[in-house]
């Protein structure tokens, strides 16, 4: 179970002359949820971007099960089992719920795992089964969401990135997105989070790190972060 | 009634070869988001494979057009990984610069054809002879076979976009690149797919049209110039929308140049589509409710 799936080792990310992520060193174990939690800005988007191969601009080591990814090409990445939920536009607007799906098991050939990978998603998400016939972009906010998780379960991954779950969604959804990532991570899949939802990603995450400027000012167990006194003032406005 | 009716059917006929061009042209911008210039010289090269094959060769033209359609997937398929991929690689925002290159690779293929055949016409009066007559409509049998074959091309590019895996990952590359590549898809292997499906579509008329346009270094501008008014009238990018306006395009001008003057046709077809695109910027397509491929106005 301690086991290192992911390990990011003095990243640096650039956007041309602009650094975005300085040295940045960051793991996660098999099965576990991490948080990297900061402001708008700081550099979560451009972290996952970078492990998932999206951004290119970077000097460092990502690695995946001891596997060197860092200049692989996404759709290589993918496939080793890490998926990438990314924070809006994360969908395919005009193909239905079930064809969205689809496209997540596009690379599969065999045809029982893929109707397993339909009957999983669907026992996780009933709704996306009533909806399946409907185009993704005339779902709620809420089942857009759902619907982008459930299209990076297809690939079966070992690892998921998710950026910003909670972002434009009603308190309401947002506690049942956490519910339901919760429900993920107990089947094994271990989850990367990043969120400016600082109370929700340390209440489900075992391990946080906070990410301020690109550069990593603070790591540590979540329970004990969500009472640290320079997340409470700058995060949780308490 | 009967001289309309078989303006209709005439119609139809030069429709159907209208809205293949138009898909295989509309195709490319629908996944791309570029213009391919040098479309009308995949066109003019399929007029010099068709002549020499059928001609020279004396292949029968159903293998004719097979080759045809095989060797220009190849040439699409080639131009998008020899000159498109290249600049795609080097510019972030390389719409401008793929296009400025088609516009290049245009001008290159012309001077090519120029110099290795000369400015001879190469053409055929005819591969096929009779008419049929069904009531008082008359349709020669060369007309009936152009008819045919473009309606299966057109059914059979509908099916592989609405029902094959290849096209699922046409149509999601397309909506969504990064979303596509995070699924597993290399976006690079649909565009030169695509490229290639362009060039395939487009070898039909070139073939087909052998007794009308004859194989000539510039044949390909009359084509370039319908796939424009095909695509704008159907909505860049929008599949079935080019299908409708390939008909539409056809049968206006046919009727314009009946009862109007045959000088007019290619203005009536135009200022149709001018009309068409005042009143409905976005095309004829965007009475389809779901676009397949992009959704981006002209
Ligand atoms: N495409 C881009 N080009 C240039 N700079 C960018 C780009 N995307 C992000 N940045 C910059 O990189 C930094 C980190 O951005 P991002 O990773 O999106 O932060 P976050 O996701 O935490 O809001 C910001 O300063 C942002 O302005
Ligand atoms: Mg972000």
């Amino acid at each position: 179970m301690d086991k290192l799936i992911l390990n990011v080792d003095h990243l640096t990310a650039y956007y041309d002359d602009l650094i975005a992520l300085k040295d940045i060193s960051i793991t996660v174990k098999e099965g576990e949820i991490v948080a990297v939690i900061g402001a708008n800005g700081s550099g979560k988007t451009t972290l996952l971007r970078s492990i998932i191969g999206l951004h290119t601009q970077k000097d460092g080591s990502i690695t995946f099960n001891n596997e060197l990814i860092k200049d692989l090409p996404s759709y290589k990445i993918v496939s080793m089992g890490i998926a990438y939920v990314m924070s809006e536009q994360a969908l395919f607007p005009e193909l239905t719920v079930e064809q969205n799906l689809r496209v997540g098991v596009i690379t599969i050939n065999k045809k029982e795992e893929i109707k397993k990978a339909f009957e999983n998603v669907y026992s996780l998400f009933p709704i996306l089964y009533q909806r399946k016939n409907q185009i993704a972009q005339s779902l709620s906010g809420g089942e857009q969401k759902m619907l982008a998780i459930a299209k990076a379960l297809m690939m079966n991954p070992s690892l998921l990135l998710l950026d910003e779950p909670s972002l434009g969604l009603a308190p309401v959804i947002v506690s049942k997105v956490m519910e339901k990532l919760l429900e993920i991570n107990k089947e094994g899949v271990a989850l990367l989070l990043v969120d400016q939802n600082v109370q929700q990603a340390l209440r489900i995450s075992k391990h946080a790190y906070v990410l301020e400027n690109g550069k990593i000012v603070k790591h540590g167990e979540s329970s004990s972060l969500i009472n640290d006194p320079l997340v409470k003032k700058a995060y949780l406005g308490r | 009634m009967e001289v309309f009716l078989q303006q209709v059917l005439n119609g139809i006929t030069i429709g159907a070869v209208y809205s293949v061009i138009g898909v295989g042209f509309t195709l490319i911008f629908g996944i791309m988001r570029i213009l391919n210039f040098a479309y009308g010289e995949f066109f003019m090269i399929a007029t010099y494979i068709a002549f020499f094959a059928y001609k020279d060769f004396g292949i029968p033209l159903i293998f004719v057009l097979i080759i045809a359609m095989i060797l220009l997937f190849c040439f699409g398929a080639i131009t998008e990984k020899l000159i498109i991929l290249p600049i795609r690689k080097k510019a972030k925002d390389w719409s401008a610069g793929v296009i400025m290159a088609t516009l290049g690779l245009q001008v290159v293929l012309q001077s090519l054809a120029l110099i290795l055949g000369g400015g001879t016409f190469r053409g055929i009066a005819s591969y096929l002879m009779g008419s049929l007559m069904i009531g008082p409509l008359i349709i020669s049998y060369e007309r009936l076979l152009i008819l045919t074959i473009s309606i299966f091309m057109l059914i059979a590019t509908l099916l592989l976009i609405n029902h094959t895996k290849l096209g699922l990952m046409m149509q999601a590359v397309a909506q969504n690149k990064e979303a596509a590549i995070v699924s597993g898809i290399n976006p690079n292997k649909i565009y030169t797919i695509s490229f290639g499906l362009s060039g395939l579509l487009v070898a039909v008329p070139g073939v087909l049209l052998m007794p009308i346009l004859y194989a000539y270094p510039t044949v390909g501008q009359l084509p370039i110039m319908k796939a424009f008014a095909v695509t704008l009238l159907g909505g860049m990018g929008n599949i079935e929308g080019a299908i409708i306006g390939g008909f539409v395009l056809g049968i206006a001008e046919i009727f314009a140049s009946a009862y109007i003057s045959t000088l007019m046709k290619d203005g009536i077809a135009f200022a149709i589509m001018i009309l068409v695109l005042i009143f409905y910027p976005s095309g004829l397509g965007q009475f389809i409710k779901r676009y397949k491929f992009s959704r981006s106005k002209i």
